[in-house]
């Protein structure tokens, strides 16, 4: 599982919670996106397509460089009949049949004595009547919430086949068009490949502008995307950095999750870093000063960077039947989305400074390591289930309530960099928190015996809610002492379902 | 840009200390903001030359028990107190604008025993280690994005050793400073082939400083008046406050050499001159500066700033022209 929040949050535009403050943009906003190739423009344009359709809006895309069966392929992620119903594809140069009709409002033919120039930039005002039209179409169906998303990848095709001007006030007219009927779209053009004044005159007609970026360093590839600008509207500059995962979608370092700190400074690194030797640094004065140290040292650069063990308190938590397959993908992720948030929104979480702690997504969940405070674990879980319960009390079916079952220890990690080069944590602390967690079932807050026996020392409110359940063998014939925290406001008092089959295979091993 | 700039040796008693802290007052004293670190771990003097009791040490920092606010102590009232008299000060001085903090070292043998990890020191990093390496850099990286340093000065252990390795590692530019000796010479060469080479082929720039050498030290002044039954200070002449007429540089010099300059000083200059010569063939490095022996601040009771209480001072002057050669060579090999 890569770090970061995949779809983390509620995103109208993929990664737009961490490029804007404060999230919230108008509908029909219209942005530019502009990068270099290679950076993943298409992919992030397949993103936005996909989010937005799986959310029930229509979805035309345009591209002059792909065919239906392209298109097709781009999004096998898509059921076919969903994809079918619910999108428009269109290739301005493919789809000419009316190419000849003057249909359009504005005719972007620059010489309009020059026949051929004519015919193609007529291809143009047909594309845009295609766009009418089939916006009028969602307008009166009732198959759709009425949203409507268009992609148009990428600016830069239609350039090289119509010229800079007649994108241009192609451009102009959609723009028009779109913000008329309140239609939210993205342009994707390569930075590169054209000129200063198309940028500048494109930025100057949308809303914003999304830049991308690529830098190749050594064996990794590293791709940042930021907001440059935006109309009237506070955001946040700085580059984020994202991956583009085996499936094709995009995720994004979410900085309130996951902070990234200098291999060897340890300092939170503010901006692009600097990666040497799939090493993250803050800046050139620390890689210099590494190389050096290793060269001196005559240490391997990993030996440089020697994971340091630090006592951590486990917090591991899973969504109870995630997994089901009759849960659709979006339910899940939405439910993941809402955990991220709840979780968020807890003291015990949210004031913890982020260098006291660590967060590392799983999927349907996440392990938190807290550096500081032993009670932090069991507070998080505490105020969490206050949460779901007040969540889940209005929620009519099982389907859309949250449950969640946590798993809480301590222990000593080494703190390491991963495969992203980003801090990771692994050791027996977090082993053994998944393998608690993984004892319970919903509702249950399940500790190891060393973080349950310091809580319990530590307050008289611990020794009432914490229990003591039983010696529990774990993987490898370890065995553990089990507890679980519960009283009427959380947790759960029954017996997990695990240890019930336990108790009838090996009584021997289990005293309750 | 912020520079970082370490004074090692081979051996210790080679002034290290002294010329690091008249440094760093003099650049504070030319406007910039000069933070003073004493990382001779082993056997830290800033704050004995600075008279100071902090609360809070670098040792504490390191091993993560205070913040760098807690260690890093304001002394530009030191400056201050000096700048009464900037008449005298040569033109390319002004009127401080800078500031100046330093961060001591606790010299108990518990912190001591803290920085190099608890261990008797097998040579082997432990993970206590590698922490307050980090901590070190990051303390570098904090100066320089937090505090807007101009200079980082760092006075660190001499030889080959862990905390020195470490504050040569951070430093753009290492002083190796030695006095004339064969122990010295023989030392520093095999220290640029273990250490400074490898730092060098990675950016850094690395000059000899040679210090307490031979030929203008004023032992027929000193004799003369010991004869008579009077010491005098011979920095007094070289007062900025003082009524007499300070000596210049020259001056000095001309009475020097008319009095005291004999043949066997003659003869050890052009021996140093040999050595110093060869030296620098053999380490590519080049001579910074020549700070001379001047026994009236060697054998003074306490040489405190002596670039601030005595600005026309060959000595002061001295330092004055390494803080232009370091400051003109900001791009190019020193």
């Amino acid at each position: 599982m890569l770090e970061g929040t995949v779809l983390s949050q509620s995103m109208r535009i993929p990664g737009i919670s961490n490029l804007m403050e404060n999230e919230k943009i108008p509908d029909d906003v219209i942005f530019l996106l502009t990068a270099p190739s290679g950076s993943g423009k298409t992919m992030y344009c397949r993103q936005f397509f996909t989010e937005r359709l799986l959310k029930g809006d229509y979805c035309i895309y345009i591209s002059s460089n792909l065919t239906d069966k392209h298109f097709a392929s781009l999004f096998s992620n898509i059921e076919k009949l969903k994809l079918a119903e619910n999108s428009k594809f269109i290739n301005p140069l493919l789809d000419n049949a009316q190419s000849g009709k003057e249909t359009s409002t504005v005719s972007f033919s620059l010489h309009s004595s020059n026949k051929d120039v004519t015919s193609t930039n007529n291809k143009l005002s047909y594309t845009i009547d295609q766009i009418k039209n089939t916006m009028d179409q969602v307008k009166y169906s009732k198959t759709n919430n009425g949203s409507i998303l268009l992609v148009i990848d990428s600016l830069t095709h239609l350039v090289l086949l119509f010229g800079e001007s007649a994108v241009l006030r192609f451009i102009a007219e959609l723009v028009f068009i779109l913000k008329d009927a309140g239609v939210t779209a993205i342009f994707a053009s390569t930075s590169t490949a054209t000129s200063e004044y198309f940028t500048s005159t494109l930025s100057s007609i949308v809303d914003g502008v999304i830049e991308m970026n690529i830098t190749d360093s050594k064996m990794s590839l590293v791709r940042s995307i930021r907001l440059l600008s935006f109309k009237g509207l506070r955001h946040n500059p700085s580059w984020i950095n994202f991956k583009i995962s085996d499936d094709g979608s995009l995720v994004f370092e979410d900085q309130s999750f996951v902070f990234m700190n200098c291999m060897l400074c340890g300092k939170e690194v503010k901006g692009e870093p600097i990666v040497e030797s799939d090493l993250i640094f803050d800046s050139q004065n620390c890689v210099e000063t590494y190389r050096k140290l290793a060269g001196v040292f005559n240490l391997r650069i990993s030996e440089i960077g020697l994971p340091s063990v630090v006592n951590t308190d486990f917090f591991y938590i899973d969504i109870v039947g995630l997994s089901n397959p009759s849960l659709s993908t979006q339910k899940q992720i939405e439910k993941i989305e809402i955990l991220n948030k709840l979780i968020g929104s807890c003291d015990a979480f949210s004031k913890t400074p982020t260098e006291k702690r660590i967060v590392l997504p799983t999927g349907d969940g996440m392990a938190i390591g807290f550096f500081s405070n032993p009670e932090l674990p069991l507070q998080l879980s505490i105020q969490l289930h206050h949460k779901l319960r007040n969540y889940n009390r209005n929620k009519k079916s099982d389907e859309d309530m949250i449950g969640v079952r946590i798993g809480l220890s301590s222990g000593p990690v080494f703190i390491v960099n991963d495969i992203n080069n980003s801090q990771n944590v692994w050791g027996p602390g977090i082993i053994l928190a998944r393998r608690v967690m993984d004892v319970g079932d919903n509702l249950h807050i399940l500790l190891a015996d060393r973080l349950a026996e310091e809580l319990i020392a530590l307050k008289d409110d611990y020794r009432v809610t914490i229990k003591y359940l039983c010696d529990y063998q774990i993987k490898h014939g370890q065995t553990i002492k089990l507890f679980n925290a519960y009283c009427e406001e959380f947790g759960n008092s029954n017996l997990p379902a695990r240890i019930v089959d336990h108790v009838s295979k090996n009584n021997s091993t289990l005293s309750i | 840009m912020t520079r970082s700039i370490v004074f090692h040796s081979y051996k210790g008693g080679t002034g290290k200390t002294t010329i690091a802290a008249n440094f760093a007052a003099l650049l504070t004293k030319k406007g910039y903001r000069v933070f003073l670190l004493d990382l001779d771990v082993y056997a830290p003097s800033l704050q004995s030359y600075f008279r100071y009791e902090p609360k809070k040490w670098l040792n504490d920092f390191l091993s993560g028990d205070a913040e760098i606010e807690d260690v890093v102590q304001d002394m530009t009232y030191l400056i201050d107190g000096y700048n009464n008299n900037t008449s005298s000060l040569p033109s390319n001085i002004k009127k401080t604008t800078g500031k100046l903090w330093v961060g001591f070292c606790n010299s108990k043998k518990e912190d001591i025993y803290k920085l190099e990890g608890g261990s008797s020191g097998s040579g082997k990093q432990n993970s206590t280690k590698i922490q307050s390496l980090r901590k070190f850099i990051l303390l570098r990286e904090s100066l320089i994005s937090n505090y807007d340093a101009d200079y980082i000065i760092i006075d660190t252990s001499p030889g080959i050793r862990y905390w020195s390795i470490n504050a040569l590692a951070v430093a753009d530019t290492l002083l190796l400073t030695l006095k004339m000796g064969d122990l010295d010479v023989d030392g520093t060469k095999k220290m640029y082939n273990e250490i400074y080479s490898s730092f060098v082929n990675y950016g850094a720039k690395s000059s000899l400083l040679l210090n307490r050498v031979s030929g203008y030290c004023v032992p027929a002044i000193i004799t003369a008046n010991t004869a008579t039954g009077k010491i005098t200070n011979f920095s007094d002449s070289f007062s900025s406050s003082d009524s007499i007429d300070p000596l210049s540089s020259q001056q000095h010099d001309d009475e020097h050499n008319r009095v005291s300059r004999s043949a066997l000083m003659q003869k050890q200059e052009e021996e140093e001159s040999d050595v110093i010569s060869g030296l620098c063939n053999e380490t590519k490095m080049k001579v910074v500066s020549a700070i001379p022996c001047y026994c009236d601040i060697q054998f003074r009771k306490r040489e405190f700033l002596t670039v601030l209480e005595y600005p026309n001072h060959p000595y002061a002057i001295e330092v004055t022209k390494l803080i232009e050669a370091i400051e003109t060579n900001t791009t190019s090999s020193l």
